[in-house]
């Protein structure tokens, strides 16, 4: 491909030689999330860059606002060795921020905002095994390098060359701990369907990282029933929240399917669709009481709620395939909600590039 | 074996080209001053009275309001404005979404040859001036008003626009290098209920 090539001073700076000093540096900076990081030397940059070798070092890969700071591949690099990356990580962390730069998700309000959420990256394709990201048991939770450190690295690229910085001038009220790393990966061996970046029309030996810029997520728990109905009674009822942003401004909310759920579902012979229009149907709260709470309505609020009617039912997406549904976890009862923002901010699907 | 480790800054320096700071007039005496409304709600009270003690207190008898509506997004008659007045104000920017735009309305009006100032409230100042210095204008001046700009009592709100006048009115008439200077190095207080991180 083609790129945007600006070349660019390479700034550094003369450090005392140890790990405990160029931390307290950095943390005294805002250039950290506040755990160590990795000193980013020249070596380690360079290293981290054969992750993308067939680009090079000084592409641009946009301008991160609210400072407008220009992302070269070398800055993110440079955050990337930062976090605690391996060279292999790198082109998801490229594609992550290629993604949240995409209009509909409206990164300069998403970076100021004072809403909790943070971008979640939901990786798919071969890419998953290849660099051994989680998808099975704890796939929220600590543990794995991958998912650990490629949600660090969009974080620190965020603060360190968009200038979000925390509580200066991104003024998320509370934020949430996904703020400082939120990467998962799609159970695809346990997802009955077709796999989310395959609904989204790439192919399935494609890999590729979804950024929906999403709440903490919430467990939903259903060890009863197995009937899909049953169980999207319980599901609706925990996604349709007079607190929650999407009964006001709908966008792309998201469920993470247990594999146990996601099996009596499919048992029953429900597709995908058949999840994402059940969930359209019951996930709603009635106009009359959402009308004067929560927040203001839009900027894509339902045109067909009839506004005369107390008992309109308001539903939390606009369309059916509007609902990301993916399968991920370990055994058990539980599938997650994952609220979003609204329809101010959309999820945005990026191919990872691979090398020649 | 040095005791130095050379590591590599981690931001990403906006490459644009620096704005400087517009050449300013020493007395507003006699000069036309636009005041450019962003339409947030209570930014006309503020305006408002901040015009009249730009007319009681300063000898200001020219001033012209402009109006763009809607907060959260630039001012389409900068070079309308430009060519119709000698200084400017732009304000006021009082969330996350007015104070960016406020502030880019000032830089275009500074580079297109008007000495402005933009009134933002407190909380959203740090956002101010990042944003100022992301397009190039790492010298922009921002009066700094209270937070929250809303309140019951209607007189309380236009008192803002009151107090900000002499303030208005120094960094309008100020040497633009002097100016420059000092918000190149300003440091405005973190946000209500932010903990200081150092």
């Amino acid at each position: 491909m083609l790129d945007t090539v600006q070349k660019t001073k390479i700034n550094t700076t003369d450090l005392p030689n140890s790990l405990e000093a160029v931390n307290d540096y950095f943390y005294e900076q805002g250039w950290t999330d506040g755990l160590p990081i990795i000193p980013p030397t020249k070596e380690r940059v360079d290293r981290m860059l054969t992750g993308m070798n067939w680009r090079s070092p000084d592409a641009v890969i946009g301008l991160i606002p609210p400072g407008m700071g220009l992302a070269t591949l070398r800055t993110i690099a440079t955050n990337a060795v930062m976090a605690g990356c391996i060279p292999a990580y790198l082109p998801v962390v490229v594609a992550a921020i290629e993604a949240v730069l995409e209009k509909k998700y409206g990164l300069a309000h998403r970076q100021t905002t004072t809403h909790a959420g943070a971008p979640l990256l939901i990786v798919n394709g071969p890419i998953i095994k290849e660099i051994g990201l989680n998808y099975g048991n704890g796939v929220f939770g600590p543990g794995w390098r991958a998912n650990a450190t490629i949600g660090r690295a969009l974080r620190l690229t965020l603060v360190n060359v968009g200038g979000a910085i925390p509580a200066e001038t991104d003024f998320c009220q509370h934020g949430h701990p996904g703020k400082y790393t939120y990467c998962i990966a799609e159970h695809q061996a346990a997802n009955p369907w077709e796999p989310l970046h395959v609904e989204r029309g790439f192919k399935a030996e494609e890999s590729v990282v979804t950024v929906i810029n999403a709440e903490a997520p919430h467990s939903m728990t259903e060890n009863v029933q197995t009937d899909p109905i049953e169980i999207m009674r319980t599901f609706a009822d925990s996604m349709a929240t007079y607190g929650g942003n999407n009964l006001y401004s709908q966008g792309n909310p998201v469920v993470v399917l247990g594999p146990e759920h996601a099996q009596h579902i499919a048992a029953a012979g429900w597709r995908k669709l058949d999840i994402q229009m059940a969930l359209f149907e019951m996930a709603r709260r009635p106009w009359g009481i959402a009308k004067n709470r929560g927040k203001s309505k839009g900027p894509f609020f339902p045109v067909w709620i009839d506004k005369n009617d107390e008992n309109a039912m308001v539903p939390i997406i606009n369309e059916p395939k509007d609902l990301v549904v993916m399968v991920a976890g370990g055994a058990g009862g539980k599938s997650m909600w994952c609220p979003t923002a609204g329809a101010q901010s959309l999820s945005v699907s990026k191919v990872i590039e691979r090398g020649a | 074996m040095t005791d130095n480790l050379t590591v590599l800054i981690p931001t990403g320096a906006p490459e644009t080209e620096a704005i400087p700071t517009t050449p300013r007039p020493k007395s507003l005496k006699g000069l036309r001053v636009a005041l450019l409304d962003n339409g947030k709600e209570f930014s006309d009270v503020v305006l408002d009275a901040l015009a009249e003690t730009l007319r009681r207190d300063y000898g200001v008898t020219n001033i012209k309001f402009w109006r763009k509506g809607f907060p959260a997004k630039g001012a389409p008659f900068i070079e309308e404005m430009a060519a119709e007045t000698d200084v400017a104000v732009s304000g006021v920017g009082h969330c996350g979404s007015s104070s960016p735009w406020s502030v880019i309305d000032a830089v275009n009006l500074e580079k297109a040859g008007v000495p402005t100032v933009a009134l933002i409230s407190r909380s959203f100042c740090p956002l101010g001036q990042i944003v100022g210095r992301g397009v190039g204008h790492t010298g922009l001046p921002i009066v700094m008003l209270p937070h929250p700009i809303g309140e019951a009592d209607e007189s309380r709100i236009a008192q803002k626009g009151i107090d900000a006048a002499a303030e208005v009115v120094r960094l309008l008439t100020t040497q633009a290098e002097t100016v420059n200077k000092e918000y190149a190095a300003k440091k405005f207080p973190l946000p209500e209920h932010a903990v200081a991180r150092v």
